[in-house]
């Protein structure tokens, strides 16, 4: 018969005696940075195995269960919706005719690109992006040309219209703007508004952006004296570098472009101050704030006793056509000195 | 590179008396390199026992991120040097009938009288280190394995090493305050013993005596395995202390004369040969006699090796120790320490050089503990890499305890 005897333990080794302290803190510096980096890769390792173990079964599941649905496309709803956001006049509504998109077709069926083409074909839309916002929205963001200057001038069907310039000098056919504003925009004047190559639009106006600075500014510091700004000409600008204004009180301002438009309008306010304090108001012909310097000049139309005695004709005004030659009238030079 | 193979670093630190000594290994495969070492000298440790922890914790340290930083890599587990006059030994036998088919020796024979053999109470407050089995009786008669041989009574008897387990939490806990595991505590003599010699002289019979600074720690072999192994807690500092005594110096002086001039034997023949104090005839540059320092040096060495003979009581016999005496330790560099061993121990002594090929500089004695540490602990490493691969689970539990101790 087997017996299994019975063994006395053995003593306590020092494993089992430190056993209750077997994981101390450790207490120096370099011990518990040593400690913190052990930690890190440890968990790291954990927590990536953990990562594979998770999304392998997930796979598993899916492949398991439905292996087409690892293969399908995604597929979405019928569209409900579509979300405009813009920075201008182009509202939900003109997006939607412009689109031509009807609700209730596949979101996924929409052909993004030829969408946005079609907004981009206005001139007014600068920057255009469309995206699907599933299950069933379509979003559509625009950045619109803000209109600088109006002109006048046949559109592709041969009829005359208002079009618009941007600063970046894009000429566009505006649309959904208010009449306040339109009406408030100077005449843009001095250029040959001349066909681009494709034909369907206008080349781009250069000096469209000294033209939106000079307005800018005198907007936000004289908003009186932007009120009366009539005609903007660029019939000098290529030439000499100078944008002409005309008001109904004088025929024709020179802004430099090299200088600060806010120092010309300056002393041009304080020029048109001290016309009007004069008791008897002359006309006047122009103010040349291009010149520079302490002096402007500043001419007046000659009165009627001064024209008879130099025996010159009635005085013309300059910017009215931009393409008739200029007139010589008699003047009366004056020199502001500022 | 460490990093993308399977390898495993090993770190051996023996926190002496005198200095802490770290060597780095990494085992790859069933090859070992040595990769690393940091030194640093010891502060906090008297005779082997740490009596400030903060000051040792910090030496210790020190030398561990030298080691580091030398070998590049970063230390998984320590093989940790134990030492220390709290070490003691006894021995225990046992004897089994043996129950196995037709009288022969089965396997659980073999366990059952080697646990009964280790189940010795050992004092309260003590713990046990080492379990040094020594080798089979079967009948009476010596046997290298006893599996399988016929026979009636197996015994087997069992040396045990144990110490204070307050001292050896000291230790640990200076390496486990470096965030790394203890994986083995060794006895500083037996590191020694498995570097300094080989199979075939444990097979005749060796002692290998460790003269540290603090400590002097032994070991002796017989039929291949180790029979006893201890510690005296008398080292080269005691030379050093009689030196101060006897000449009435300095510590630090008496260090200098020891090193320069001290010997295990005495050689000077005349009494008029004398030596100085410091060489530059200064303001207190003094001269003392050559004879003088060999004899009190001589008279410590031999009372010190007289200690542990008389430790080893009547096991040892010079007639089975016939590879003789392996000095070793830092105080083994004293001149004519082996004729002095060889006439204590009435055998033939030498000084204890690596059985391994290492760079010129781990050969001085000194390194001698730590460099067999880390080869039992590489050894170790080969053996249980073999066996039972660090799973996923042991991963998660490291990073479970790390963030515990956060």
């Amino acid at each position: 018969m087997n017996h299994v005897p019975i063994l006395p333990q053995t003593a306590p080794t020092w494993r089992d005696s430190l056993a209750p302290v077997a994981a101390p803190r450790p207490r120096n510096r370099t011990g518990r940075r040593r400690l913190v980096v052990t930690a890190l890769r440890h968990w790291v390792g954990v927590g990536l195995a953990a990562a594979c173990l998770i999304f392998g079964y997930i796979a598993w599941r899916a492949w398991n269960y439905n292996p087409a649905a690892l293969a399908a496309p995604a597929t979405s709803a019928p569209l409900r919706e579509i979300v405009v956001r813009g920075d201008g006049a182009l509202g939900r509504a003109w997006v939607e005719r412009t689109l031509g998109v009807r609700p209730g077709v596949e979101l996924m069926s929409l052909d993004l690109e030829a969408l946005r083409d079609r907004l981009l074909q206005s001139g007014q839309v600068k920057v255009a992006v469309v995206t699907r916002r599933f299950p069933d929205v379509l979003a559509v963001t625009l950045e619109e040309r803000s209109p600088v200057l109006r002109v006048r001038a046949q559109g592709d069907d041969g009829v005359d219209r208002h079009l618009f310039v941007a600063r970046d000098g894009f000429v566009f056919v505006g649309e959904g703007y208010d009449d306040a504003l339109v009406q408030g925009l100077p005449w843009l004047a001095g250029v040959n508004l001349a066909r681009d190559l494709s034909g369907r639009g206008f080349a781009l106006v250069p000096g469209m952006d000294s033209v939106s600075d000079l307005l800018g500014t005198v907007r936000a510091s004289a908003p009186a004296l932007a009120k009366d700004f009539q005609i903007v000409s660029l019939g000098r600008y290529a030439r000499d570098g100078v944008v002409l204004v005309r008001t109904s009180e004088v025929s024709e301002i020179v802004f430099g472009t090299r200088d600060d438009f806010y120092r010309q309008i300056a002393r041009l306010d304080y020029i048109l101050d001290e016309i009007r304090a004069r008791p008897a108001a002359t006309p006047v012909r122009s103010i040349n704030l291009a010149i520079g310097g302490r002096q402007v000049p500043v001419a007046f139309e000659a009165t009627v006793k001064e024209s008879a005695r130099s025996g010159a004709a009635a005085p013309a005004r300059p910017l009215r056509p931009a393409h008739a030659p200029a007139t010589s009238a008699p003047v009366v030079l004056t020199f502001f000195r500022i | 590179m460490p990093a993308f193979s399977k390898s495993r670093i090993v770190g051996a630190v023996e926190i002496g008396t005198s200095k802490v000594t770290v060597l780095v290994g990494e085992v790859a495969g069933a090859k070992l390199s040595l990769i690393g070492v940091g030194e640093f000298a010891s502060r906090g440790v008297v005779k082997g026992v740490v009596v400030d922890s903060p000051a040792a914790g910090e030496a210790t340290h020190r030398a561990l991120v030298a080691a580091e930083k030398s070998a590049g890599v970063a230390i998984e587990q320590v093989y940790l040097a134990q030492s220390g006059a709290h070490i003691d030994g006894f021995y225990h036998e046992a004897t089994v009938n043996v129950g196995g088919l037709e009288g022969r020796v089965g396997q659980p024979d073999i366990d059952n009288v080697y646990r009964l053999a280790k189940a010795k109470a050992i004092p309260a407050g003590r713990c046990i280190v080492h379990f040094l089995r020594r080798p089979f009786y079967l009948d009476g008669s010596l046997v290298a394995s006893p599996e399988d041989i016929r026979g009636d009574r197996l015994a087997v008897g069992v040396w045990h090493v144990h110490g204070d387990k307050n001292r050896i939490a000291d230790g640990v806990h200076i390496i486990r305050n470096f965030n790394l595991p203890v994986t083995e505590l060794v006895l500083s003599s037996l590191a020694g013993g498995n570097i300094l010699t080989t199979p075939e002289e444990r097979q005749h019979g060796v002692l290998v005596v460790d003269i540290g600074a603090g400590t002097t720690d032994y070991a002796y072999y017989r039929h291949g395995r180790p029979y006893v192994a201890g510690v005296v807690a008398v080292g080269g500092n005691h030379l050093t202390n009689d030196l101060s005594l006897g000449l009435r110096i300095t510590e630090g002086q008496a260090e200098k004369i020891k090193t320069l001039h001290g010997r295990a034997t005495v050689s000077a023949k005349d009494r008029a040969d004398a030596v100085w104090l410091n060489g530059d005839m200064g303001i207190g540059d003094r001269r003392f006699p050559r004879m003088t320092i060999e004899q009190i040096t001589t008279a410590r060495v031999r009372e010190l090796l007289e200690v542990v003979r008389k430790k080893l009581g009547n096991i040892y016999a010079p007639g089975d120790t016939l590879a003789g005496v392996v000095i070793t330790g830092g105080t083994s560099a004293l001149p004519g320490i082996d004729e002095a061993a060889a006439r204590v121990f009435e055998v033939p002594a030498r000084i204890g050089s690596p059985r391994v090929d290492v760079a010129d500089k781990l050969r001085d004695p000194a390194y001698s503990t730590a460099l067999g540490l880390l080869y039992q602990g590489l050894s170790q490493q080969i053996e249980t890499a073999a066996t039972k691969p660090a799973g996923f689970m042991d991963k998660v539990r490291k990073a479970v305890d790390s963030l515990a101790r956060l």
